[in-house]
């Protein structure tokens, strides 16, 4: 099957549609072997192969011909393999179509073109007056009218497949006028019978295939997608269709069986018929009314259901973003009192150290001088990790407002405030210029800080120090040092909390930096990486997300 | 400074020592009144109870005030002081411990002038607090 872009929409198939394909396939083949029948009859005489039964209309040999043409046509549509197939396929029906336009032409002027006798001489008797050797013009016109169907069905505009449709819808109605013709036992009256050989028991049934097939050739287009789509309204036309073709037809065979039996009258027939029909359709129709409103009813419960899962959904989200808010407010009590109430002490730890150093001085003597300074020294550092911890919670919560960010004058401004810190270092400090980046311009700040700040801190041995920031060419900004690198195995554990690179009293810190940095970039909804050679340097890598 | 005083609220016997200290470390050899609970700094203010002999149209130049004061709290004390008439413009620093953010949004609606998070380190302490009266009490005009 070929999938033709703009083709309109449908909620799938019953059936699948290259098993339909198959079958429009077989379809073409069956025509194709009822020709062959027919043009074997011709080739070899035999009456039964061009009439069927004696006394019947024969397939002529152009029809036989015109005929085994379209069924192959049929037969080769929407077999993928093969570059030969269409052209092959567009050439029988064009032929086809010459062959009934030809006999048409003959009947509509008159002429005897020769050309229905031109291979084999029919010499059937035929009770027929009039052009007995010719066939009929409905004929005629069904082939035409199947070549066109198959050449449009196969082209890529919509409207030209529609006609295809139509065309095939043609077909089947003469094919099915003849059909039920033979079925009942009805034989052409008056003016039709003098005028026209009768459509030939198998060139009817040929038709039949013919028909069906082009309709079928094009599964998810027409009515063959509207009576096997998967939805309300194929289930009705499934359900509906068969009475409404079935009913009439058998019930009218049934009935005028019985009439030649002799057993009633005409009229009979007629009142039978149509009552048998009205009962029996309604009750399809009753029938695929009850299912189709149980169905709806189902339809209405889900969408019930599932407007009441969305509710419980949405307030159970209110309820979880109300839980979160006080969650965070809870959190920003408990950092408020950590900051008061943990740090207050330090103060205090830290203070009279150094009132003891100032009030005692060079009379306390060693070691206890030495003891005060790390008392000191530790009540710090507790004091900055405290100060640490209670900034990675705050990186957390913060709200985030997203702006565009310089990203060069921010690193800038960063290494300025190194610089101030410790006058004395020589820093290489390279900024690419025209750094730009979006995000919250304070935990951006925060970020640079960090990650600059490390590179300053464990260059601190090196000479010269460079610190670089810069932008990778795959879009990742990056800070780079030549500082104390680290091992690679420890590229990720270093995001931890209080996980440190190298040893405290070497270059110090308090180990939460980088947690804080990750937190930040994972808020940015980016990615950061470290990257290291242990005595060579570090290389730290991110985005910013959005 | 003549005749410039400070009046530095903080309940915390320990660090009324500490600030002290770290005053004089800042050489600010200033008059200090140090006031353990906020109602009593505000009767101080308002020269009444126990501080009804004071002159009370003499405002200290700066009120340093811990925000969490053991009682009452410091944000609640700043509040007070600028609605009363007679002390609503004198400057008030918040000197804390507390750097969460919702703290430091609180003070400054209340009316702060300025918002010091105390350093644990003593030293650091005492040039922040070199820095609070150099502007508060030299740079700035006062009203």
């Amino acid at each position: 099957m070929t999938e033709q872009p703009g083709t309109h929409e449908i909620p799938g198939l019953v059936v699948e549609p290259a098993r339909i394909l198959r079958a429009a396939r077989l379809c073409g083949a069956g025509a194709l072997a009822l020709g062959a029948v027919g043009l074997l009859g011709w080739i070899f005489g035999i009456p039964a192969l061009q009439s069927v039964l004696p006394g019947l209309a024969s397939m002529k040999a152009n029809t036989a011909f015109g005929l085994s043409l379209c069924g192959l046509a049929l037969a080769l549509t929407g077999d993928p393999a093969g570059r030969l197939r269409r052209p092959l396929a567009a050439t029988a029906a064009v032929l086809a179509i010459l062959i009934g336009s030809l006999t048409l032409f003959e009947f509509l002027f008159a002429l005897d073109l020769h050309f229905d006798q031109a291979v084999f001489k029919d010499s059937t008797g035929s009770a027929l007056p009039y052009y007995p050797r010719r066939k009929a013009p409905t004929t005629a016109a069904c082939l035409i009218l199947t070549g066109t169907g198959l050449l449009a069905s196969s082209v890529r505009s919509a409207r030209a497949r529609a006609c295809a449709r139509w065309a095939g819808l043609a077909v089947f109605a003469v094919a099915v006028i003849a059909a039920t013709g033979y079925v009942y036992g009805v034989r052409p009256v008056g003016v039709v019978a003098y005028h026209t050989t009768q459509m030939a028991v198998h060139t009817a049934a040929a038709f039949l295939l013919l028909s069906a097939g082009i309709a079928l050739s094009r599964p998810t287009e027409g009515w063959v997608a509207t009576v096997l789509a998967r939805d309300a309204g194929g289930s009705i036309a499934r359900r509906l269709l068969p009475a409404a073709v079935g009913v009439p037809l058998v019930g009218g065979l049934i009935f005028h069986s019985g009439q030649r039996a002799g057993w009633y009258g005409e009229e009979f027939v007629i009142a039978a018929v149509v009552v048998t029909t009205v009962l029996l359709t309604s009750a399809a129709t009753c029938a695929a009314a009850a299912r189709l409103g149980r169905a709806d009813l189902r339809r209405r419960a889900s969408e019930e259901e599932l407007r009441r899962l969305n509710f419980e959904l949405e307030s159970r989200v209110a309820g979880r973003t109300a839980e979160l808010a006080s969650a965070n407010r809870e959190l920003e009590a408990f950092a408020s009192a950590v900051s008061h109430d943990l740090v207050a002490p330090l103060r205090t730890v830290d203070g009279f150290a150094a009132a003891l150093q100032h009030d005692l001085g060079p009379s306390l003597g060693e070691p206890a001088t030495s003891h005060v300074r790390r008392i000191r020294g530790a009540a710090q550092l507790m004091g900055a990790r405290i100060e640490a911890l209670l900034d990675l919670s705050h990186v957390g919560r913060v709200e985030m407002k997203r702006e565009e960010i310089d990203l060069s004058a921010m690193a800038r401004d960063t290494g300025e405030a190194l610089r101030a810190a410790e006058p004395t270092r020589a820093v290489d400090f390279r900024v690419q210029p025209g750094l730009r980046a979006s995000g919250d311009a304070r935990l951006v700040r925060a970020l640079l800080d960090n990650l600059v700040g490390n590179a300053w801190k464990f260059t601190a041995k090196r000479s010269p120090s460079v610190v670089e920031v810069g932008l990778e060419p795959g879009g990742a900004f990056f800070v780079r040092d030549n500082g104390a690198g680290f091992e690679p195995a420890r590229a990720t554990k270093l995001f931890q909390p209080f996980e440190r690179l190298h040893a405290q009293d070497e270059y110090g810190g308090h180990g939460i930096g980088l947690a804080t940095a990750r937190r930040i970039v994972e808020r940015h909804g980016g990615e950061i990486r470290a990257e290291g050679v242990p005595g060579a340097g570090a290389t730290f890598r991110f985005t910013l997300g959005g | 400074m003549e005749g410039k005083t400070i009046l530095l609220v903080e309940d915390n016997p320990d660090h009324q020592e500490l600030t002290r200290r770290a005053l004089a470390a800042a050489d600010i050899f200033m008059f200090t009144v140090i006031l353990g609970e906020g109602p009593e700094a505000l009767e101080f203010l308002h020269a009444e109870g126990a501080w009804a002999d004071r002159d009370g149209k003499r405002l200290p130049a700066l009120m340093l005030l811990d925000l969490k004061l053991g009682a009452s709290d410091g944000v609640e004390i700043l509040r007070r002081v600028r609605q009363d008439a007679r002390t609503k413009m004198l400057p008030v620093v918040l000197l804390t411990s507390s750097s969460s953010q919702a703290d430091i949004s609180r003070a400054y609606a209340a009316g702060a002038n300025g918002y010091v998070v105390k350093p644990v380190d003593f030293d650091e302490y005492s040039s922040a607090l070199r820095a609070i009266a150099a502007f508060w009490l030299d740079v700035n005009v006062a009203p």
